[in-house]
C-alpha cells in the first residue's frame, strides 16, 4: 500500500506541491491528471523516493521511503521517466537487462534472464534485442524503457510501478496495449500510478483518477466521479462535453474545437492570408447557421453566396440544368416543404405545398398560389440552381446572376417526399458540374429588376411596430410581402406572434415567418391607396429606395388611440391628413 | 565479434607489440635475441649465447620504457572510458575534470621556479620533484572540480563539466603566464614535458607509479554495472539502486590516481583517453565491463605502438610521443567519425 501524507514540496521558496494526500491499495491503477506545471512530475519524483518532500511523507508498505536502502527500494518500485535520453549506443537487450541490476551482483541468474525474455516479448521489443537503442524510433525506445522498468519489479507483485507519460510517443495500438498491460499487472497486485494527458485513456484504464491543479489535489475519485465538465474546465481550462458510454459505463470526454485567429498573433505573414481567413470565417458562420447571409463587404471581395455554399460543402452541392420553369412545375410533388425567399432586408419562410404554377403571359411571371400564400416569380432572374444535401437537410437553392440567394426549397423530415426529391435530382442534375467554377460569367443575364420604388411618407419605426402589434392584438388579418429581384411573395393571415430583438424583427404566422435582419437600415413609408378603402400599406424600403417588404393592414388600425403614444405631434398630423385622403 | 574475443585479440596484439618494442630503437636488438633473453629469464635455454650488451640494453633501457608505455596507455585508456561513462558522453576525456591542466600547472611551476622557491623540496625529492608536483597538481584540480560540482551536497555531472572547463581555462592561463616569464632553457623543458615522452623511463619510475595505476586498473571494471546504469541518466541509475554519488566520487578518484601518475612520469599524452574508448566501443559495443577492460588493453597497445613509431620515424632522434599520438590519432579519429552511422 502506498500512503502519501500531506506532502509539500518546495524548491527555492516556490511550492510545487501543497498538502497532497492520497492512498493507493494493492491492485489499483491511479491516473494522475493535470495541466503542464501542475506538479505531476514533481509528485512522481517524490513517490519514487528520488526526492524528499519538504513536509509530510510517502510510505510504501507501511515504511517511509527514506528508510529503505537504495537497493531495497529498487526491488520494490520502478519508474518510467518522461524523458529517456541516451547518447551511447547500448543494445536493446543490454538496456532491458539493466532493469535486473538490483537483483544480481555480477552475472544474471537464469531466473533474471527468463524475466528479461518474457517482458521483452510482452512489450514487443524482442525483435530488437541486438539492435542499437539509438537506431530505434521514439515509440520503440519508449517501449524498450518500459520493458526495462517492468523487468525491475516483474517478480514482486507487492511493488509500485510509476509511469510518467508512458504512452506519449506510442501509436494507438501500443497506447492501448501498454495501458492494458499495466491494468492487467495491477490485477496481479501491483500498484500503478500513471501520468496521462489523454483523459479518455485515463477514464478507460484507471480505477481512480487524481487531478492536480497548481500543486494541489483538486479532486480524486473513480473516473465517473471526477470526469465532469466543471472539473475538466478547472484543471485543464478547456471546454468539454462529458457523456457516459452506454457499453462501458465510463465517461467519454469530447473536446470542443478551439478556434484561433492567426492574424491576431501572426502579424509577419503577408496580408493575402487575410482573405482566406475571412472566407474561412464565412464558411464557419455559414455552417453554423443555415440562414446566414453574406454581407456587402464579402460580396465586394468576389465571394458570392453560391460560391460560399460550394466552398463550405464541396461534396454536397450538385448543379442543376437551368430549366427552372420545368422544375418549378414538379415541386408540387415534393409535398409539404419550406419555401424560403430572400432579399437584403431579410427572408420569408413559408411552410406548405407548392401548387402548379400558372403562367401570367403578359408579365412573363409564374404564379404559385393557394389560399394563404402567393408567389409571383420571374423565372428569368434565376441564373443558377443547385441541389444541396448537408447537415441542414436536403434542398434546392436558386441564385441570381451575382450568386445571391433568391429562393430555397427545403425538405421537411417526415412530410416531404424524399423519393421525389431524389428523382428530380437525377433528372435535373447538370452533366457538367464544373460549369460554374470555370467561369462565373456563364450565369444567365437577368431581366431588369421588377422591384418597385418607394412612394409615400416616411413614418417612425416605433409607430410601425405599434401598428403591427395592434394588428396582432386585435387578431385582424394582415398580409406581408417580401419582394426581391425574382418576385413577390405574399402571405396573408392572422399574426400569431411577434419577436422584437431590436435589429432583428420577426412576424410569425401559423405557416410563415418573416424575419427582418436589419430593421434599423430600413425606411418605412406609409402608402394609402384611395381606391382601396379598407387597407393601408407600409413599405419597408432599403437604402436604394427599393421596396424590400410590404405590410398591409386594415385601415381602421391607424386610428386606434394607442398608436398616438408613439407618434410625434407632426407625424400625427400627417397621419390624420393621409387618413382623410 | 564477441566482446571477450576482441579483448583476447587485443591482448595478443599487445604482447606482440611489446616484444617488437623491446627490440626496436636507436640500438636495435633482433627479435629472436629478445625472445631468447626473455626465455632465459625463466631459467631456460642457457646454452644459447646472446651478446651481453643486448641483455643490458633490454633490461636497463627497453624494459622499463615498454612497461611504462603499457602502464600509461592502460591508465589513459581505462580512465577515459570511465570518465566518458560518468559524463554519459563519448567525447569526454580525463582532461575534462582538470587532471592534465592541474598537472601541467604544477609541473611548469616547478620547472620555472625550482631553483628559486622549491629548494627545500628539491633537495628532499631530488629527481622526482617534477613527477610529484604533477601528481599533486592533478589531484588538487580534480578535487576542486569535484567539490565545485556539488549542489546541495550532491555532485552534478553537468556542473562538473562546466566547472572542469572553467578550471581548465584558469589553470591554462596560469600555465601560459609562467611559460611567458620562463627563460630559454626552462621553455624547452616545459615544451618537452607538455608534449609527453616516455624517454625518462627507469625501473624506479615504473615501480613508483605501479600501484597508482594497478589499483584503478583492477577496481574500475567493478564499476561497469553502475556506469551502464549511468547511461540511462543519473536519476534512472538512482532508481536502479545505484549509489550514483559514490560512483562519481570513486570514478573521479581512481581516474585521477591513474592519469595523475601517468602524467607525472610521462607528461601530457593527448588523445589516447578520448580515442581509445571510442574505438573500442565501435569494435564491440558500449557495455562498460567490456569497454573498460578493452580500453585498458587497447590503450597500452596504442601507446606501445606510438612509442615504437616515435623512436623509429626519425631515428636516432626521438619524437615526443604526444606528438605521435595526436598526429596519427587525429586522422584515424576523424575517419571513424566520418564513417560512423
Amino acid at each position: 500500500m502506498l500512503r502519501v501524507e500531506k506532502i509539500t514540496y518546495e524548491v527555492k521558496g516556490r511550492k510545487l506541491l501543497k498538502d497532497v494526500s492520497f492512498q493507493l491499495r494493492k491492485g489499483e491503477v491511479l491516473a494522475l491528471l493535470g495541466a503542464n506545471g501542475a506538479g505531476k512530475s514533481s509528485l512522481m519524483r517524490l513517490l519514487c523516493g528520488d526526492t524528499v518532500p519538504t513536509e509530510g511523507q510517502v510510505s510504501l508498505m507501511g515504511k517511509p521511503l527514506q528508510q529503505y536502502s537504495p537497493m531495497e527500494l529498487a526491488k520494490k518500485r520502478a519508474m518510467l521517466a518522461q524523458h529517456n535520453n541516451m547518447s551511447m549506443a547500448f543494445k536493446v537487450g543490454e538496456i532491458v537487462q539493466m532493469g535486473r541490476y538490483p537483483h544480481y551482483r555480477s552475472i544474471p541468474s537464469i531466473h533474471d534472464q527468463e524475466i528479461v525474455d518474457e517482458v521483452m516479448d510482452v512489450c514487443g521489443v524482442s525483435l530488437f534485442t541486438d539492435r542499437s537503442y539509438l537506431s530505434l524510433s521514439g515509440g520503440e525506445q519508449q517501449r524498450v524503457q518500459l520493458a526495462r522498468v517492468l523487468v525491475q519489479i516483474w517478480d514482486n507483485p507487492d511493488s509500485l510501478l510509476l509511469l510518467d507519460e508512458p504512452v506519449s510517443a506510442l501509436d494507438l495500438q501500443f497506447q492501448q496495449q501498454v495501458l492494458a498491460l499495466t491494468k492487467a499487472l495491477s490485477r496481479k497486485g501491483f500498484m500503478v500510478v500513471v501520468v496521462l494527458h489523454d483523459i479518455n485513456l485515463a477514464a478507460l484504464y484507471s480505477d481512480r483518477i487524481l487531478m492536480l491543479k497548481n500543486g494541489r489535489k483538486w479532486c480524486e475519485g473513480t473516473p465517473i466521479e471526477v470526469m465532469e465538465k466543471q472539473n475538466i474546465y478547472t484543471v485543464f481550462s478547456v471546454q468539454a462535453d462529458v457523456s457516459i458510454d452506454t457499453k462501458t459505463l465510463q465517461p467519454i470526454v469530447k473536446l470542443e474545437e478551439l478556434l484561433l485567429d492567426a492574424d491576431q498573433f501572426n502579424t509577419k505573414l503577408p496580408q493575402i492570408r487575410k482573405k482566406d481567413k475571412v472566407i474561412d470565417g464565412y464558411i464557419k458562420n455559414y455552417k453554423s447557421d443555415p440562414l446566414y447571409r453574406l454581407d456587402e463587404e464579402s460580396m465586394e471581395m468576389g465571394l458570392s453566396e453560391l460560391g460560399l455554399l460550394r466552398l463550405a460543402y464541396p461534396q454536397h452541392v450538385s448543379l442543376l440544368i437551368p430549366d427552372f420553369v420545368a422544375l418549378l412545375t414538379e415541386f408540387a410533388k415534393l409535398g409539404t416543404v419550406y419555401s424560403i425567399a430572400y432579399n437584403k432586408a431579410g427572408y420569408m419562410e413559408m411552410k406548405g405545398v407548392y401548387t402548379l404554377p400558372i403562367s401570367d403571359q403578359n408579365r412573363q411571371v409564374w404564379i404559385v398560389q393557394n389560399e394563404a400564400y402567393r408567389m409571383s416569380l420571374d423565372m428569368t432572374t434565376w441564373s443558377a440552381g443547385v441541389a444541396v444535401f448537408n447537415e441542414w437537410g436536403q434542398s434546392f437553392q436558386f441564385f441570381d446572376h451575382k450568386g445571391l440567394l433568391l429562393h430555397k426549397v427545403v425538405l421537411i423530415e417526415g412530410t416531404s417526399n424524399k423519393e421525389e426529391y431524389d428523382g428530380l435530382l437525377a433528372r435535373y442534375k447538370s452533366p457538367d458540374q464544373d460549369a460554374l467554377q470555370k467561369d462565373a460569367a456563364t450565369l444567365l443575364p437577368t431581366s431588369p429588376s421588377i422591384v418597385p420604388l418607394c412612394m409615400g411618407r416616411s413614418i417612425a419605426l416605433p409607430l410601425w411596430k405599434s401598428i403591427v402589434a395592434q394588428s396582432f392584438a386585435q387578431k385582424t388579418r394582415a398580409s406581408c410581402s417580401l419582394i426581391n429581384a425574382e418576385g413577390i411573395y405574399t402571405y396573408e393571415g392572422q399574426i400569431m406572434s411577434l419577436v422584437d430583438q431590436g435589429e432583428r424583427y420577426q412576424i410569425i404566422y401559423p405557416d410563415c415567418t418573416i424575419t427582418l435582419d436589419k430593421l434599423q437600415g430600413l425606411r418605412i413609408v406609409l402608402e394609402i391607396n384611395e381606391k382601396d378603402t379598407d387597407g393601408a400599406t407600409f413599405s419597408l424600403c432599403d437604402e436604394n429606395n427599393r421596396v424590400a417588404m410590404q405590410f398591409q393592414i386594415e385601415r381602421g388600425l391607424l386610428s386606434h388611440p394607442s398608436c398616438s403614444n408613439f407618434v410625434l405631434e407632426s407625424q400625427t398630423e400627417q397621419l390624420k391628413k393621409s387618413i382623410q385622403i | 565479434m564477441k566482446q571477450h574475443t576482441i579483448i583476447w585479440i587485443l591482448s595478443i596484439g599487445l604482447l606482440l607489440t611489446m616484444i617488437i618494442a623491446l627490440g626496436v630503437g636507436a640500438f636495435s636488438i633482433p627479435v629472436q635475441d629478445v625472445l631468447i633473453l626473455l626465455i632465459q629469464k625463466f631459467g631456460l635455454m642457457h646454452d644459447v649465447q646472446v651478446d651481453e650488451i643486448y641483455n643490458d640494453v633490454l633490461y636497463i633501457v627497453r624494459f622499463p620504457r615498454v612497461l611504462l608505455g603499457v602502464l600509461v596507455g592502460a591508465a589513459l585508456g581505462i580512465s577515459g572510458a570511465a570518465i566518458q561513462g560518468i559524463f554519459r558522453n563519448p567525447l569526454a576525456e580525463p582532461g575534462l575534470i582538470g587532471i592534465s591542466a592541474g598537472a601541467s600547472l604544477f609541473a611548469v611551476l616547478i620547472i620555472a621556479f625550482e631553483t628559486v622557491l622549491f629548494v627545500g623540496l628539491s633537495q628532499l625529492l631530488g629527481y622526482y620533484l617534477l613527477a610529484f608536483a604533477a601528481f599533486v597538481g592533478a589531484g588538487l584540480t580534480s578535487f576542486l572540480v569535484y567539490q565545485l560540482s556539488k549542489k546541495q551536497g550532491i555532485p552534478r555531472v553537468t556542473t562538473m563539466l562546466l566547472a572542469g572547463i572553467a578550471i581548465n581555462a584558469f589553470a591554462g592561463a596560469l600555465t601560459g603566464l609562467i611559460t611567458y616569464i620562463a627563460d630559454e632553457q626552462q621553455l624547452r623543458t616545459i615544451t618537452f614535458w607538455m608534449l609527453g615522452s616516455l624517454g625518462g623511463a627507469t625501473w624506479d619510475n615504473v615501480i613508483a607509479i605501479f600501484p597508482f595505476i594497478l589499483i584503478p586498473l583492477f577496481i574500475l571494471p567493478f564499476f561497469s554495472k553502475p556506469l551502464n546504469a549511468f547511461a540511462l541518466g543519473e536519476t534512472q541509475a538512482d532508481l536502479l539502486g545505484m549509489r550514483t554519488d559514490l560512483v562519481k566520487r570513486w570514478v573521479v578518484v581512481l581516474s585521477t590516481m591513474a592519469v595523475g601518475a601517468s602524467v607525472a612520469v610521462s607528461g601530457i599524452i593527448g588523445f589516447v583517453g578520448l580515442l581509445v574508448p571510442h574505438t573500442v566501443r565501435l569494435l564491440g559495443g558500449v557495455e562498460h565491463r567490456y569497454v573498460l577492460i578493452a580500453s585498458a588493453v587497447f590503450g597500452a597497445l596504442i601507446l606501445t605502438l606510438a612509442d615504437i613509431i616515435s623512436r623509429v620515424l626519425v631515428a636516432p632522434i626521438e619524437l615526443p610521443i604526444g606528438v605521435v599520438t595526436a598526429l596519427l590519432g587525429t586522422p584515424v579519429f576523424l575517419y571513424i567519425l566520418m564513417t560512423e552511422e
